[in-house]
């Protein structure tokens, strides 16, 4: 236990409640009362008790066993509290013969009822009443508090605790204490604990606890049963420590202002409370010097029976005094000299709390709750040894599968203590997953059972817990698509929210599969890895189905396939699908999005050609456009690249048999017409004229080592001309300039076609043209020697416009050397050059 | 809310802005965050000092995660698929 914590905090309240002088005073009123108690005790001389009684005196009196214990003083600082209380209660013991507590719990009562007889012995006028074996009240409190020892034996932390508990009871004492204070004759001040009502146990040691001083001689009887040697023994091995527990409280005292050292403030429960104290103790008051004060060990005499008072006081003998008062000293000048560092943490402390904070990142799976930095960091790390700058782990390791991310470099993050914090909090984190697995275990079923209504979990009342572990998987048995178990050929196109319903459930299986995939076993555990490739091919195979790629081509228009590569979400996803994805399957899959080409969103409803004055829009227009053209261009960034990979791994037949699904399902001429399209187009052509003219064996792909097959380029040339010629009478609508410049009506259309646009849309206009130069190029490379005429004839027109307006003044030399270039690239491949033009 | 503490352990030794609630921006090097997304900065520097010159001695920083408004960084620190992928896990992981 972190004594100097609870020291620290605790100490303002019970100052604060047991405060009458200076906090020397009250220290000094400490060691009297004790003294005083003894004397007292032992003034009881002729009760039964006295021999066990000689214990305490013993105890109290051997100055030696104070002076013993004394440099352990640094040590303890926070274990004062419950010594103290064993101390008085050790001392107050063995006289059982003045049960106090009992007449503190009585008090009201014995006020109220007709004192039959007295107790001669008593201390106060609880005692003196509620002693007696007669009382009712006694007897019936008496099973309440069945357990005196562990209240004195219990943890510190306990009487720590309790003086807060009970705080509140003070409050209401002033009333029950102004009240009450007439009626007992002389005894006015004498009874410090009147609250109004019966008390409990704890209450009764919390009060102990709070007041430890004034309280001492009442407090302590709380023991009534009769202690056995052993007991006793320990008690008195206990109390060894009284001294110095005293030492901790002595601070406190200075902080608060005590104004109220006059019993006449009895108006408020802290000055009546003060009052009574201090008739109670009026050398209390007096300072130190008070000690000198010990031996009338009970000045209140109105409330002494005049019998055994007298007959106690003269016990200590001046060398104890003087001791003490050596004692007291000292440790008043250690508290001094600690109270400097009041407030301020050790390095320690700050280790400590640093655990404390770190133990709460722990988790303990980092993927799931430290996802973005663990992954976000594994690149980077990727990255960085890529470019030949390696780096240590930034994931803390903690154990098997558990661990907590820190972002950059770990070693210097938490400076000097790094190392030795690190392994401490290894093992601390450690405990608190088993810890917290154990209990969820244990919790998870019962706290949810007979819950009526929707359970949430995490709300201020109960946030989630920081530290969840997954306690079950549990495994996922819906039907791979619910679309797929419907029947009939042709149903309704997928609703946006099935598609992202869908996509999301696609992220979600990708997300898992990566997950599995970076926790891949060793490469020396072969079972292991055998599993662990079943896993991932189930894992494949559900986000196959999830595709439904394999649903009847004209199942829906658009194919449910090619509703999930519609939105953008659908086509960021492409390239991390196909990943995955074994050769047959992206193969299908690629059939099926050229068969269904057309309906994509991009092909289908392609952005218009721009338009001269954006201003002739609507609103709801202009966007519409916006969001067309940032799906086009998406779709050019994340699935055609993924498109062209696939292309790159086929043969020549696939490639034809590609062209010629596409020719014959769509209007080849409307697709070309988009930049998707002539993107799909290109690639196609290109990746057959590769295949053509380089039957050299590729390394890379040892499946196109042979040559190729002259049925298959049979098959390509047939496919080709075909689509050529459906193609031809269409060329000139391919590019974007004439397309705008057609779709241009009124003076828009002058502006189109000349020059005026600025240099930038123009150049960005270049950019697009030269994506079909490019097409229109492969497609003279592919073509016979009598098409490459007919494709030179049919873009005639278009060549020499472009020539010249290249060389036209207006023309920003960018944008005229983009002109070129795009011309040459498709007449460099007819063996020709823009230069000979003219 | 671990998301984003997760992600704000990655702009660790990174300059980042951080606009407060009383307006004041303060420029630095991010040091630490703790899972209140309480931010540490190093060599910091106050955007429109003239406004703020008590700032001007103040060489580093703790701020309290509850006043901070927005939190500026550059673009290329942020992954953003890997956000979305983050907030899909989260959204799973509050699910279960």
């Amino acid at each position: 236990m972190s004594g100097f914590f609870g020291f620290d905090t605790s100490l303002p309240e019970r100052g604060g409640q047991r405060g009458p002088g200076g906090g020397q005073q009250h220290f000094s009123g400490f060691q009297a009362s004790n003294v005083d108690e003894t004397f007292a005790l032992g003034g009881a001389g002729e009760e039964e008790d006295l021999a066990v009684y000689t214990w305490g005196e013993g105890g109290m009196g051997g100055g030696g066993l104070l002076e013993g214990g004394d440099e352990l003083n640094d040590e303890t600082f926070g274990d004062d509290l419950g010594e103290i209380n064993n101390n008085f209660q050790f001392s107050s013991q063995p006289a059982t013969a003045p049960p106090t507590v009992k007449g503190k719990i009585a008090s009201t009562q014995s006020r109220y009822k007709p004192k039959p007889v007295s107790d001669p012995f008593a201390f106060s006028e609880d005692d003196f009443y509620s002693s007696r074996p007669s009382k009712k009240t006694t007897t019936a409190k008496a099973p309440s508090r069945p357990k005196p020892s562990t209240g004195q034996s219990g943890s510190v932390e306990n009487l720590w605790n309790k003086p807060a508990v009970s705080s509140p009871a003070w409050g209401t004492a002033p009333s029950a204490m102004t009240k009450l204070t007439p009626p007992p004759s002389a005894s006015f001040p004498s009874q410090p604990p009147a609250p109004g009502h019966i008390k409990s146990l704890e209450e009764i040691e919390a009060e102990m606890a709070q007041m430890a001083i004034p309280s001492t001689s009442t407090a302590a009887p709380t023991q009534q049963k009769v202690f056995s040697l052993e007991e006793i023994e320990k008690q008195m091995m206990e109390q060894i420590e009284p001294p110095r527990q005293a030492t901790p409280q002595q601070p406190a005292p200075p902080r608060e202002a005590t104004p109220t050292q006059v019993p006449g403030l009895a108006g408020s429960g802290y000055a009546s409370q003060q009052a009574l104290l201090d008739s109670m103790f009026p050398e209390l008051g007096k300072g130190p010097s008070a000690l000198g004060g010990l031996a009338p060990a009970f000045p209140p005499g109105p409330r002494q029976e005049g019998q055994s008072q007298p007959s106690q006081p003269p016990q200590p003998s001046p060398e104890e005094l003087a001791r003490m008062e050596e004692l007291h000293k000292r440790i008043t000048s250690k508290i001094q000299s600690m109270a400097k560092y009041n407030n301020l943490m050790g390095s320690s402390d700050k280790d400590f709390i640093t655990r404390i904070q770190l133990s709460q990142l722990a988790t303990a799976d980092p993927y799931t709750s430290d996802f973005y930095a663990q992954v976000f960091s594994a690149l980077k790390r990727s990255r960085m040894i890529a470019e030949g700058q390696g780096d240590g782990p930034t994931v803390v390791q903690v154990g098997a599968g558990m661990g907590l991310g820190v972002g950059g470099p770990v070693g210097n993050r938490f400076g000097k203590m790094g190392q030795n914090t690190m392994t401490k909090l290894s093992t601390q984190v450690k405990k608190l997953v088993e810890n917290r697995a154990q209990h969820q275990k244990i919790t998870n079923t019962a706290a949810l059972q007979g819950a009526l209504g929707r359970v949430t979990r995490g709300n201020a009342a109960a946030p989630r817990p920081v530290l969840a572990i997954p306690t079950s998987n549990k495994p996922e048995n819906r039907p791979a698509s619910q679309l797929n178990q419907q029947t009939g050929i042709h149903r309704a196109a997928l609703t946006k929210k099935q598609v992202m319903f869908a996509l999301e459930e696609l992220y979600d299986a990708i997300l898992e599969l990566e997950q599995m995939r970076r926790e891949a076993p060793p490469p020396t555990a072969m079972e292991e890895i055998e599993i662990w490739h079943a896993k991932c091919q189930a894992k494949v195979d559900i986000i196959w189905r999830r595709l439904m790629v394999m649903e009847p081509l004209d199942i829906s228009i658009p194919h449910p396939f090619i509703s999930l590569v519609n939105p953008i979400k659908g086509q960021k996803l492409f390239p991390r699908l196909l990943r995955h994805l074994p050769h047959t399957q992206s193969i299908t899959l690629l059939s099926l999005l050229i068969a269904t080409y057309t309906q994509l969103d991009v092909v289908f409803r392609a952005p218009p050609p721009p338009v001269a004055d954006a201003s002739l829009l609507t609103k709801a227009d202009r966007l519409d456009r916006v969001k067309r053209e940032a799906e086009t261009d998406s779709f050019l960034q994340f699935v055609i690249p993924g498109v062209d990979m696939i292309i790159n791994r086929c043969g020549l037949g696939l490639v034809a048999g590609m062209l010629a699904i596409s020719a014959q399902r769509s209007e080849v001429w409307r697709v070309a017409a988009t930049r998707p399209g002539v993107a799909l187009y290109t690639a196609l052509l290109s990746k057959a004229q590769s295949l053509i003219r380089s039957p050299t064996p590729d390394p890379m792909n040892p499946q196109q080592n042979q040559q190729v097959d002259p049925a298959e380029l049979e098959q390509w040339s047939k496919t080709f001309t075909y689509f050529l010629h459906v193609l031809l009478p269409h060329l000139n609508d391919l590019f974007p300039s004439s397309v705008a410049q057609k779709a241009a009506f009124g003076p828009g259309a002058y502006l189109i076609g000349g020059d005026a646009v600025s240099d930038r849309e123009g150049q960005e206009m270049e950019r697009r043209e030269a994506e079909v130069w490019g097409f229109v190029a492969v497609l003279a490379v592919n073509a016979a020697e009598e098409d490459q005429t007919n494709l030179v004839a049919a873009l005639r027109e278009k060549i020499l416009h472009t020539v010249q307006s290249s060389r036209h003044p207006n023309v920003s030399p960018a944008r005229a050397e983009m002109k070129l270039r795009n011309v040459n690239m498709f007449l460099n491949g007819l063996g020709l050059d823009a230069s000979m033009i003219e | 809310m671990l998301l984003i503490f997760s992600f704000f352990k990655t702009l660790t030794d990174q300059v980042i802005t951080v606009e407060l609630k009383n307006d004041l921006s303060i420029t630095g090097t991010l040091k630490s965050v703790d899972q209140f997304l309480n931010i540490r900065l190093d060599g910091i520097s106050v955007e429109d000092p003239e406004r703020h010159p008590h700032m001007l001695a103040v060489k580093n920083c703790f701020i309290r995660g509850s006043v901070v408004r927005y939190v500026r960084m550059a673009a290329r620190s942020v992954d953003t698929t890997l956000l979305e992928d983050a907030t899909r896990r989260e959204a799973k992981e509050a699910k279960k």
